[in-house]
Formats: structure tokens, sequence, C-alpha cells
């Protein structure tokens, strides 16, 4: 008990929550000028290791070459996790606290009873000294012709063009309560609620969350196994990625803006889940899909995948699609370097879209091929589309097919809704904070033989100057308003 | 009326509206420095003047090129100095005491438009021209043209976070501005033009409550950039150079209303406190895209 005692003063102390704070900006810091091994390739931090192996053996122990998946890191965040959830915690129960506390909520008819008994029985009202909690004035006033609900009424009037509501009684002291943005004594408790949901969203997603990336050529499906992914990140808890449908892509359109620049791209996908149910979308970057919990995203990598045939005497002819990513300008052939699969042959090629002039539309293909094997060329040359190159007098190479690829993304986390949530939340709290600040006016009648002192305080839980003088103005508008109706006394 | 055409008259509004802002700029100045009284008026409506071929300039290129004015590194400076203005105003109208701290404001929005103009790419144009005798044909030429909106720009998410960036930039220049205010009336408080301002605990508070505004618009800022990458990418939060430093100037500002808040850190200490984090957010909107490699640097520069 002692010792959840001391956890809670030390998560709630100011000390310690500053010191979180800056424990994980520092964090962030190193975070950002480090190089992170999710940011660079392991030959750089080969490199880096040769060139200083000192100082890379402290960086690396110290995991400062992965910042945001360290164990110290993440002992910082469940540390700030713990210290916002009690803080929640505390705040909302004070809150409620002080909630139970109010007398009643006040109507206008209460409001102007009170009134009306006070200056029915002295009927002559003088102005006398007043004071009150946090700001000071002293109004009076002397009751003349005016009726005790007008009175009221202007009194009230004054309140709400403040913008205050009188919304609590206190018979027995015989005080009102005005207030002014009330949902900003929340405020805080919502922001830190807000930002406690994100840091356990991403704990969350850090644990379940799944992620692969696949390179889909039109025509084709994607079955969902573990070696269709072309690359895979799966969070500590996560096993394995089977989204659990596949998905066909029917047709790939990108589509350019005259100076080149790609303005949009759409896959034209059919989903069939484990039912065999199919299912037809559109998919842009614009437009993530979703199905069955899990979220496709339009990769903005794409470009054609060229269709080769090996003729090989004595085999099996085997026919094999290299990928080529798509260049920014149309004038720039589409380049790649890689080596046919079960062969020697390694293969070099430039692919033109269009041979007369430059576009990014396959109208007039044809590709620039260098063939090797064993580091000996076997061909060079221009082939276009449906021609054959000789390798050899017993080998020779097709291009027979020119499709589209384009990288599509998967996510499957299902604490997303818990981030949504708490961005919502963490901005709305921010808001409450800083724009609604919470002020508080209250009005007191005191009986004094046959003087009725009106009292007016006003407290605000920020910018205090501000308030001060808006305060001010109440009270200057009070002392108007009740010397209308008699004499005014104020010191 | 041409594209091309209508960027030129773009680029001469602009050079219309600097110079109003320089000679805005020079009186504001001559009010702190001189205590010249007239000046303030002045300085006050040459900037409002400004506006006017400001916004006829941000209106014209957003027709020529078909977007609003935040794809290129020129759009994002000149429609942050365009919500810097109008926040600026708004203030001044609000709280008419605040005027004087335009001889903050102003000279960070020209220092913004000088670069703003400067890196577009017409003038690049004429001024590689200028210099290489139309000899140069590549370098700072091959940024001429209009950059067209890639696909993944679009959606509810981008736009709020874009207005955002904005308006956090314009709120924390006037929290910058009387943070300033208070520092230089706490030290020579005699001073004619200062005691036109509000007192010293009011510039405080002002100071605070603009930091408050940023520290939202940060906030919303950081958020809807979250959302909109997950929309994109699906991820929010890939810790890129600029997520990470958006989100140590949130935990700067953290800490500021914090001390505030619990320390009762107020006054002079507050006000150094907010030029340390609005330097930090500087950083991160002006500094990082061009030093460090981004995601925002292909869109930004």
């Amino acid at each position: 008990m002692l010792l959840m005692q001391k956890l809670k003063r030390f998560l709630l102390s100011r000390k310690t929550v500053i010191s979180l704070i800056c424990a994980v900006g520092i964090s962030c810091l190193i975070g950002s000028t480090i190089p992170q091994i999710t940011r660079k390739s392991p030959q750089f931090f080969e490199q880096w290791e040769a060139g200083s192996p000192r100082l890379y053996y402290v960086i690396d122990l110290l995991q400062l070459n992965q910042v945001y998946t360290s164990a110290w890191f993440l002992i910082l965040i469940a540390l700030a996790a713990l210290s916002l959830a009690c803080s929640v915690y505390y705040q909302s129960k004070t809150l409620i606290k002080s909630k139970a506390t109010a007398q009643r909520e006040i109507t206008e008819r209460s409001f102007k009873d009170f009134l009306a008994l006070r200056l029915v029985q002295r009927p002559e009202v003088r102005g006398r000294k007043s004071e009150a909690r946090g700001q000071k004035s002293e109004v009076g006033g002397r009751r003349s012709e005016v009726s005790v609900e007008e009175l009221a009424d202007k009194i009230k009037k004054i309140f709400k063009a403040g913008g205050y509501r009188p919304y609590l009684a206190i018979e027995e002291s015989r005080c009102f309560l005005f207030g002014k943005n009330r949902a900003g004594r929340w405020g805080s408790v919502i922001f830190h609620l807000g930002l406690l949901i994100c840091i356990l969203a991403a704990l969350y997603g850090l644990a379940f969350q799944k992620k692969g990336f696949v390179q889909l050529k039109q025509a084709d499906t994607f079955q969902g196994k573990n070696e269709d992914w072309q690359s895979k990140s799966l969070a500590v808890f996560a096993a394995n990625f089977d989204p659990g449908f596949q998905v066909y892509l029917n047709k790939f359109t990108p589509s350019y803006w005259e100076n080149d620049q790609i303005k949009n791209l759409e896959s034209s996908l059919t989903i069939t889940d484990s039912k065999g149910e199919a299912r037809e979308f559109l998919l842009s970057p614009a437009g993530p899909i979703r199905f069955q919990g899990t979220k496709v995203y339009q990769s903005t990598h794409y470009g054609y995948a060229l269709g080769f045939i090996l003729k090989k005497e004595g085999s099996k002819d085997v026919l094999t699609d290299f990928l080529l990513d798509a260049q920014r300008k149309k004038d720039k052939p589409l380049e790649g370097k890689m080596d046919f699969p079960t062969t020697d042959y390694i293969l070099d090629m430039k692919f033109y879209p269009n041979l007369i002039e430059p576009s990014f539309y396959a109208t007039l293909p044809g590709v620039d091929l260098t063939v090797t094997e064993k580091g000996e060329q076997r061909f060079k040359g221009r082939v276009l589309f449906s021609q054959r190159a000789r390798l050899n007098s017993k080998d020779s190479l097709s291009f027979v097919r020119i499709r589209y690829w384009t990288g599509l993304t998967f996510v499957k986390n299902c604490g997303m809704p818990l981030v949504y949530s708490g961005f919502v939340l963490s901005t709305l709290g921010a808001f409450l904070i800083f724009m609604l600040p919470y002020k508080q006016v209250y009005l007191k009648v005191t009986e004094d033989g046959n003087n009725v002192q009106i009292s007016i305080g006003g407290r605000s839980n920020r910018y205090k100057a501000l308030f001060s003088e808006e305060f001010k103005e109440l009270a200057e508008d009070l002392e108007k308003e009740l010397g209308k109706h008699g004499n005014n006394s104020v010191t | 009326m041409e594209t091309i055409q209508l960027l030129k008259y773009e680029v001469i509004l602009h050079w219309v509206a600097l110079f109003f802002y320089l000679f805005s700029t020079i009186f504001f100045i001559r009010h702190v420095t001189f205590k010249h009284e007239k000046s303030l008026k002045v300085g006050l409506r040459l900037a409002l003047i400004g506006m006017i071929p400001h916004t006829i300039a941000l209106g014209v290129r957003w027709y020529a090129v078909g977007h609003g004015p935040y794809l290129q590194q020129m759009e994002s400076f000149s429609s942050t100095v365009w919500v810097s203005m109008v926040m600026f105003l708004v203030c001044v109208y609000k709280v008419p005491r605040l005027k004087s701290i335009g001889f903050v404001i102003l000279p960070c929005c020209l220092a913004m438009m000088i670069l703003g103009i400067i890196s577009n790419p017409w003038v690049s144009d004429q001024l590689a021209q200028a210099l290489d005798h139309g000899r140069l044909e590549k370098g700072i030429y091959a940024r001429a043209g209009v950059a067209k909106v890639p696909p993944t720009f679009c959606g509810v998410w981008f736009v709020i976070h874009i207005t955002f960036t904005v308006i956090a930039v314009g709120a924390i220049l006037i929290s910058l501005g009387t943070a300033i205010f208070y520092l230089l009336k706490k030290k020579k408080s005699e001073n004619v033009c200062y005691k036109r301002l509000p007192s010293l605990e009011a510039l405080d508070a002002y100071s605070y409550k603009y930091a408050g505004f940023g520290f939202i618009s940060w906030t919303i800022m950081v958020v809807s950039g979250a959302l909109w990458a997950e929309q994109s990418w699906g991820r929010y939060w890939g810790w890129d150079p600029i997520e990470t430093w958006a989100l140590i100037t949130l935990l700067l500002f953290g800490i500021y209303l914090h001390l505030r808040r619990f320390f009762k850190w107020q006054g002079e200490k507050a006000a150094w406190f907010i030029v340390v984090c609005i330097a930090f957010a500087i950083a991160t909107m002006f500094v990082i895209p061009f030093v460090m490699t981004t995601v925002h640097s292909q869109y930004f520069l």
C-alpha cells in the first residue's frame, strides 16, 4: 500500500512529468541525429563499425541506433503512459467531486426569487464595500421604481453579454455562481486521456500490427501466402500475415500531368474472400480499401513487367517476367539488371515504352538488351516487342509480354480506431484548455441593516491578467446598471 | 490568358506586396527605435495595403496553376506570410494596444517573402539568365515550371494539415512578438512607445494565449498529418525527420505550458522559453526539410 502511494506520488509529481517530457524529447533528438537502423542500409552500419568500432560499440550497446524500438525508450513510454493514466484518473476524480459539492443547478426562477426576496424586504438598497476571492469589486445600488424581475433580468443580461451563465446557487451563503466555458475544466483531462490512448494504440501496433508489400502484375493474383510477399514487417506478437483473401489485378492505370508528374495511379482489383465470393474495387492513393479488417493501399511504386521466353535446346521453354521501375521523366528508359532464373544469363535492359517519341505508355515498345553469361557477352542490341534475340546457336530469348506491375501495401492494425480517437481527444482537449479557459464569477448578497451589499468575485484557470481586465469591465457594467436605480457608492 | 503570362503578373504582384511590407517594416522599426508615434499608424496601413497585391498574387497563382498555394517552396512561403499577416491584423483589430508587435512580425514576414520570391521558378530563371547571360541551361533552370499536385495530395486531412501548419506559424509569430515586447518593456519601461502596450502581466498573458493557440494548431497539424499519412501510405507515424522534429517542438511547447502551470514560470523566464520554442518550430518548418532527407522535401523543395 505504501509502495503504491509512493508510486502514485512519483508518477504525479510535477518534476516527474517535466522530466518525462524532457526525456522523450531528448530521445527524439538523438533518434533524428544518430543514423537509425530503420532508415539506413545495413552496409552503412557495417562501414561505420569498420571505421570506428569503439564508437559503434557504445552506440549499439546503448541502442542509440534504434532509439524508437529500444528497451529504454519503451520503458520511458510506459512510464509516461502510467503517469498520464494517474493524472487522468485523479483529475477526473477531482472534477467529479467538485461537481458533487455544487448545491444544485440554478434555474432562472430561483435566481429571480432570491433577488426578489432581498429587495422586497429592503426597498432601500445602498451600496457598500464588497470583496471577493481572486478579484475584488464593490457595487451597490438603492432600489427605485424598477421591479425586482426587471433588475434581476438586467443583472443577468450583463453577465450574459459577457458570455456568463448562472448555473449554481449556494442558498446558505446566498451566493450565485456565473460560469463561462465550463467545458474548459475538462480540457486537461481530455487532452491527457487522448495522449494516453495514442500511446496505448502505438504500443498495440508495436505488438500486433502486420504489414506487407507485394508487387502485383496486371492479370496476376496475390494469394496471400507467405512467399508472395515482397517484404513484410510483423509486430512482436504477430506470427504470420495471411490476409485471408486473394487479390487479382484487373487493370492498372497510371496518368500523368503535362509536366511528366504523376497525376494518379489507379488499380482495378477483384478481391475474393475465403468463401469464394468476389468483389470489385478501385484503388488509388487517395482511396485505400478496407476488406475483412485489412487495409490495402496503392503504392507509388509501379512500372512495367517485361516477359521473356528462353528457348533452350533440349529443355522446356521458360517464361519469366522482369519488373522495371517507372522513371520520373518520360524521356528516360526504364532500366534493370537481373539474372534469368535457373540459368547463368544476366540481362541488362533499357526499356523504351515508345521508340518514336518519349512516352510513358507502351505504344511502340522496344528494349535495348545486353545478355552476358559468366562474364561473356552473348547478345547486345535492340529487341522490339515479339522479336527474338539469339544468344548462341542453341538458345534464344523472345520478348513476348508487356504489362504493368504495381505495388500494394497491406496493413492489419486493429488499433487504428484507438489512434483516431486518441488524436481527436487530444486535439479537443488542447482546444478546451487554451481556447475555452474556465472562468467563474460569483455574486453574493449580504445584509447590513437596511442596506444590501452585492459583492462579485471571480477567477479563471488561465490568462489571469486578461481575465482581470474582463472582470473589471463586468464590474463597471454592473455598477452602471445598478446606479440607474438608486444611489451608487463605490470605494 | 496564358499560364506563363499569369505567372509573370503574379510575380510582379508579389514584388509590389514585398515593397509594401518592406516599407511597413521600416516604419515599425522607426516607431520602436526612434519612438516615432506616427510611424506606427503608417506601418500598419502599409502592411494592410500590402495585403491587397499579395492576396491578388496568391489568387492569380491559384488560378494559373490549378491548385492552392502549398506545393512549391515559394507557394508555402507566400501563403505562410499571408496567413501570418491576416492573423496579425486580426489580433491588432481585436487588441489595438498590440499594434507595436508588428516590429517583430513584419521583419519575419518580409524575410519569408524574400525567400519565397527568390525561390519562385520564374524569378530563378530570370536571375539565372541575368547572371549567366543565358548560358546556363541546367541547375537553377531545371526548377522552371509549375509543380502539379501528386496523387497523395488530397483528402480532408491533407487540407487540415496544410491549413493548420500556416496558422501555427502565424500564432507563434504573434506569441514571439508579445514575448519580445515583454522583454523590451521590462528592460526599458520608460520608453514612450512601450507605454502604449498592455501591462507586463497582460503582455505575458497574451504571449501565453498565442503560444497556447500555436500549440493547438501545431497539435492539429501533427495529428492531421499523421492521419493523412495513414490514409496515403498505411502508416501514421514513421519517425521521419520532420515528424520527429514536429514532435520535439510539441514536447517543448508541452514543457513550456507545464512550467508555466506548475512551476509558475512567468514573465521573463517564460518569455525566453517561448523564444526557444519558436526557434525549434522555425527550424522544423524551414531548416530540417533542407538539411535532412524527409518525405516532405520532395514536395516542399
